[in-house]
């Protein structure tokens, strides 16, 4: 295979955070597992969407892979080399996006300020060239050169996003890391930023890390899919194979849960044990077991490792014990084909 | 007028909006939030109110349930519930319909449940203000219902603060609070926005058992059209704090007739969608403060005319049985 060389490569990182008990200076009581043994790699100019529902590690994840923080263990490569601990170039080439552009867009600072800060940090540019970078940019997000010297509380829920993403291209990054850049728009504004995004992506070439509860959006613009348990990686593969036949049963059980426009009240389905497991008791085995209407002893006892499908299409792998085992063609694999 | 004509329920009404107006004072001014809504909802039936941002649904219920914060207000219209216009009564009568003839679950359940109070004595006290239950009846009854909304193990449960449980079980226990004292109504507000998707599905799967078992109407409000397909018999839908469109769900999900409720429709990614560009519905959804002459949606609507931005088009019939708000819509089906 001569699949491209990837640009981001994360191997076996893993999370932890100290759980502390109530209060300011509570103490330490143990570890969360936030993201344990994922390998991961991002390759240049695609799009690949991360999943999983909330306690997944899903930011956190991406958080590591951008190095906004460090992992307590595992490597991460740059550019097909290992990633030196302070990296300038990740530091400018990997830029994010985040949910909530109004806690991420300081409210003192003006657009034309907060587009330029990455550029002043890294020094890539000296005032007057900063000056122009920042209207091109204002420009490349379908917003006018005016616009620089308003408040972020000036714009819109949707404008501020296309200003959190114009300061994400300020520096010309390779990667933009876009946690849930839509969820807290309007339906109606969230296709005008997804279709920028895509359009951004169209002229410049970077790829993006997508991370997303919502399954539709990733179903209309992800090449790869990488679905998230519990702080490890349960699926990954091509969009199309991950939505048609999805391999692991708690990509099934998301792909079931999402709602049908339009196919009439719901019918009730058959019961699943939804809570997701507690991080201070974590299941021993496959963390899905608890939940996982196949599961047996060896699920119990042993983690699955990530693994090809012996007629599955290249690239699509996932972690469990009975992928084999199961029918295939049962669930919601036939669902997510069929168009309403 | 036939009754499929009519965009009414099919069972007797239970509640009834007749041009339900909100205001809120804003910097001294007063703004209209929610303009002359009206619709009905049948007994036993769901109602999905379908909107955005801004465009009223959460005053809407507030309204109905007497909760607008202190700057909003009823500024017109009546609410009239199994007959009683809830706008008219004072507050200690409604406190008495709040709970038995109309009670409301909320987007983040904590903001309903009290923080310092065990999840037992939030339900036990609906259970005591309006049946009069014993303490210990009460409990008993508290019991069963947080076994009716599936909470496993209730008895440990009861002893147990609202913020030691997961999202999707606070929600449970909201709903186990709402329907305590069997409410005609309940008001669903964005019950599932906090939650997982598989989550998400359980609570549907829940609130439908629910009103088979229990009979009651369910008056669902969500920006999200997923959610609602899945509940609702019924659809309207409201653009800055108007009625545009409304009939029954499958009819308004399969040919909107309004071009507001066709843009969001074709806006909403599905799994098995169409692929690439996405399709959008150019500008924003309005801020109260600018002014309204004409059509809401005028300034965003890719047919609008000159009528559209000059006069407030009616509710008028749709081919289907839907009712919209659009000057096309009259044209085509009206005289």
């Amino acid at each position: 295979m001569n699949a491209p060389a990837p640009l981001i490569e994360g191997r076996g990182l893993t999370r932890r955070y100290p759980l502390r008990s109530a209060g300011l200076f509570g103490a330490r009581i143990g570890v969360v597992p936030a993201v344990t043994d994922v390998s991961i790699s991002v390759s240049p100019g695609e799009t690949l969407a991360l999943v999983g529902e909330s306690g997944s590690g899903k930011s956190t994840l991406g958080r590591l892979l951008g190095r906004l923080e460090p992992a307590d263990s595992g490597r991460l490569w740059y550019d097909g080399a290992p990633a030196p601990k302070r990296d300038r170039r990740l530091r400018r080439d990997v830029q994010y996006v985040f949910q909530d552009p109004d806690g991420s867009l300081s409210p003192r600072l003006t657009a034309g300020a907060i587009i330029a800060e990455p550029l002043a940090v890294l020094g890539l540019s000296d005032g007057r060239a900063r000056a122009v970078r920042v209207a091109e940019l204002l420009a490349a997000v379908g917003l006018e050169p005016a616009h620089a010297g308003r408040y972020p509380h000036e714009f819109s829920g949707g404008q501020r996003q296309r200003i959190a993403i114009a300061r994400a291209l300020a520096p010309a990054p390779r990667v933009i890391i876009a946690d849930e850049p839509v969820s807290a728009l309007d339906v109606s504004v969230q296709g005008q930023v997804l279709n920028l995004m895509a359009d951004l992506k169209a002229r410049h070439g970077h790829a993006y890390l997508l991370i997303t509860h919502d399954l539709a959006v990733v179903d209309a613009i992800a090449d790869r899919v990488a679905v998230m348990y519990f702080g490890r990686l349960v699926e990954m593969g091509p969009r199309d194979a991950l939505f048609t036949r999805p391999a692991h049963p708690y990509t099934r059980a998301l792909l079931d849960a999402v709602p049908r426009i339009g196919a009439g009240k719901r019918q009730p389905r058959r019961q699943a044990r939804s809570e997701p497991p507690s991080p201070l008791a974590p299941p021993a085995g496959c963390a899905y077991h608890p939940r996982c209407p196949f599961a047996d002893a060896i699920c119990r006892r042993e983690v699955p490792a990530l693994t090809p499908m012996a007629s599955g299409t290249p690239g699509h792998v996932r972690a469990c014990h009975h992928a084999g085992r199961w029918p295939e063609g049962l669930g919601s694999g036939s669902l997510a084909g069929a168009a309403p | 007028m036939d009754r499929e004509l009519d965009g009414a329920p099919l069972t007797a009404p239970l509640l009834e909006l007749d041009g339900l107006t909100v205001a809120v004072t804003v910097a001294g001014r007063s703004v209209t939030v929610v303009d002359g809504l009206a619709f009905a909802l049948g007994t036993g039936e769901t109602l999905g109110l379908v909107g955005e941002s801004g465009s009223g649904k959460t005053m809407t219920a507030l309204a109905i349930m007497r909760l607008l914060p202190p700057a909003a207000r009823i500024a017109g219209g009546r609410v009239q519930l199994a007959g009683e216009d809830l706008a008219a009564l004072d507050e200690g009568a409604m406190r008495r319909r709040r709970g038995r003839r109309v009670a409301m679950i909320f987007q983040e359940p904590i903001t309903a449940l009290d923080p310092v109070m065990t999840v037992g004595n939030q339900i036990a006290e609906v259970l005591v203000a309006h049946d009069g239950l014993t303490r210990r009846q009460a409990r008993a009854e508290a019991m069963a219902l947080l076994d009716a909304v599936g909470i496993a193990l209730p008895a440990a449960r009861l002893d147990e603060y609202p913020h030691r449980l997961s999202g999707g079980m606070r929600q449970r226990i909201g709903i186990a609070a709402a329907i305590a004292a069997r409410p005609a109504l309940l008001i669903a507000d964005e019950p599932t926005t906090a939650l997982d998707v598989t989550v998400q599905a359980e609570i549907v799967d829940l609130l439908l058992e629910l009103q088979a078992r229990l009979g009651m109407a369910i008056l669902v409000i969500s920006h999200n059209l997923g959610l609602i397909s899945e509940l609702a018999d019924r659809i309207a839908v409201i653009y800055a704090g108007r009625l545009v469109e409304i009939g029954a769900a499958t009819d308004v999900l399969a040919a909107p007739a309004h071009p507001y409720t066709r843009g969001l429709i074709a806006a909403t990614p599905r799994i098995g969608g169409p692929r690439g560009r996405l399709a959008t519905i150019p500008g924003m959804v309005p801020g109260f403060a600018e002014s309204a002459v004409g059509c809401r949606f005028a300034p965003r609507c890719t047919l609008a005319f000159d009528r559209c931005r000059s006069e407030v088009p009616a509710l008028a019939a749709a081919a289907g049985g839907r009712h919209a708000a659009c000057h096309l819509v009259a044209a085509e089906v009206g005289p």
